[in-house]
């Protein structure tokens, strides 16, 4: 059985916006979000990186889903539940399938939760009852299920800056062979903590940028490193075709394929000659004419060297090459909501016909690296996604007349 | 709103029983409401927050009845700052 996969809900939860409409519009206009790192993240290192995107403070009170919260519901779980909600509502069922499945992705476990346990043990202040729950790395996808009565199978993901994309990838493959009709999938990331020791973490591994302005500038030749950004989530509803017809659901576009493979070299370092990553691409496109490549484009040394050259061998001079931009040029790097957020991004850009442009100077010679944002028919897309440990994934996305 | 009815409406809603169920001070834990082991950790830590205490675990263990916790707690918030609960 093939069945063909479509997305009808997008839910953004970011710094960049809260729900598509702020947060493309944002994207569109390449709006800066980056702040100058807390006095609190400097005590005892001195970061290299100076600028990051902090988790957006949201008001979950004006949300229906809010009375049935718990005091000690999460930050990761909440934030996954707004974008769930959102996602929901711009699907507009009438009647939500109650098999529905849910498919998560997060790279690493809220960790302010275990911090501030291990504090609270050492100091003999209060403990909080519900640290096992709120630390467990299923809590989102398990808040999911508990908050929209849904008894679909309900899992979590995890390949590092790759999770989600790998989340979707499952989530399609589920609907395609039939096991089920909607799935509820996504990504978050919450790796907020006062004292910066989280983002110190990935500081010390030079990943960084240590641009002096907070935009690190993927694809340049200026770049440094990633934006850090320590909190977002995404959340797509994927549906199957013929049901998402019936209802006469708006249709985004169509999750035309989805391919995922190991570099099999080196706990963060990427295989340096792409190979991987150019049998992936070779495997999802399968000789298909792609409109626009949403690339991982972390801005590292590292990454967009690699990812430059792939391109290059695969689609060859700039003048022959899909539209490319990096979204992480604009809203950072949100590790396990990374993957998400950008298959969020090529669906509306399918949808609405506009590429952002990628806020850079100096571009790497001879890639199609639009500055501005772009207004074009995108028939096609593609999201790629490679995450520390070798995990590289990507997702076909086809405009489709319904 | 009471300490007696803040703890009626925590326990409600723990054990997610309707507003119809009626739960009084001779109300008992077990037989009556039928709170188990992991619902008395969540009343706990839902207790601790809303009246800002610490509770030792081992005060539930001789507590069988509701009246017996709106006692403790009410005992242990007013040795707090002496202020009486009003919300």
């Amino acid at each position: 059985m093939k069945n063909r996969v479509v997305i009808t809900g997008i839910g953004p939860v970011s710094a960049l916006g809260i729900g598509k409409k702020e947060f493309f519009s944002n994207l569109l206009d390449l709006k800066n979000i980056s702040v100058p790192v807390k006095e609190s993240f400097l005590k005892t290192y001195k970061l290299k990186s100076k600028f990051y995107v902090p988790t957006p403070a949201i008001d979950y009170s004006t949300y229906n889903f809010y009375s049935s919260l718990r005091r000690d519901t999460p930050e990761n779980a909440r934030l996954s539940l707004l974008a769930a909600h959102l996602a929901l509502e711009d699907a507009n069922f009438t009647v939500l399938d109650k098999n529905a499945a849910v498919i998560w992705g997060t790279g690493i476990v809220n960790l302010e939760v275990p911090i501030a346990a291990y504090q609270a043990n050492i100091t003999g202040t209060r403990f909080n009852r519900m640290t096992i729950p709120s630390t467990m790395t299923n809590a989102p996808a398990a808040w999911i299920s508990i908050i929209n009565g849904l008894h679909g199978d309900s899992y979590t993901i995890n390949t590092a800056c790759a999770s989600s994309t790998y989340a979707i990838g499952e989530g399609f493959r589920k609907i395609r062979s039939g096991y089920a009709d909607v799935v509820i999938t996504g990504g978050v990331e919450l790796l907020r903590e006062d004292s910066g020791g989280i983002m110190r973490g990935f500081d010390v591994l030079t990943t960084l940028s240590k641009s002096n302005d907070g935009n690190p500038m993927p694809f340049s030749n200026a770049r440094s490193g990633f934006l850090f950004n320590e909190g977002s989530a995404c959340c797509l509803i994927l549906e199957n075709y013929e049901s998402a017809l019936r209802r006469n659901a708006h249709i985004y576009a169509e999750v035309s394929n989805y391919s995922a493979n190991s570099d099999a070299n080196n706990i963060i370092v990427m295989e340096p000659t792409g190979n991987y990553i150019k049998l992936l691409l070779e495997d999802l496109i399968n000789s298909e004419k792609i409109d626009y490549y949403n690339a991982h484009g972390t801005g590292t040394i590292l990454n967009d060297n690699i990812e430059a050259k792939v391109i290059q061998d695969l689609f060859g001079d700039k003048e022959t090459q899909p539209y490319i931009n990096s979204t992480k040029g604009i809203l950072g790097h949100s590790i396990g909501a990374s993957g998400a957020i950008e298959a969020a991004v090529c669906a509306l850009s399918i949808d609405l016909s506009i590429i952002h442009g990628n806020r850079i100077y100096d571009p790497i010679d001879n890639l199609n690296l639009p500055l501005n944002t772009v207004s074009c028919e995108v028939k096609s897309a593609i999201s790629t996604s490679f995450g520390f440990g070798g995990h590289n994934a990507g997702l076909l996305f086809k405009k489709i007349k319904y | 709103m009471s300490i007696q009815d803040k703890i009626v409406e925590i326990m409600k809603n723990i054990v997610n029983k309707g507003t119809d169920f009626s739960i009084d001070l001779e109300s008992r834990l077990v037989e009556d409401i039928g709170l188990d082991s992991l619902n008395k950790v969540l009343l706990i830590g839902d207790i601790e927050d809303e009246f800002q205490l610490e509770i030792n675990d081992s005060m539930f263990s001789d507590i069988s009845t509701v009246g017996e916790i709106v006692d403790e707690i009410s005992k242990l918030y007013s040795l707090k700052d002496g202020v009486t609960y009003e919300k």
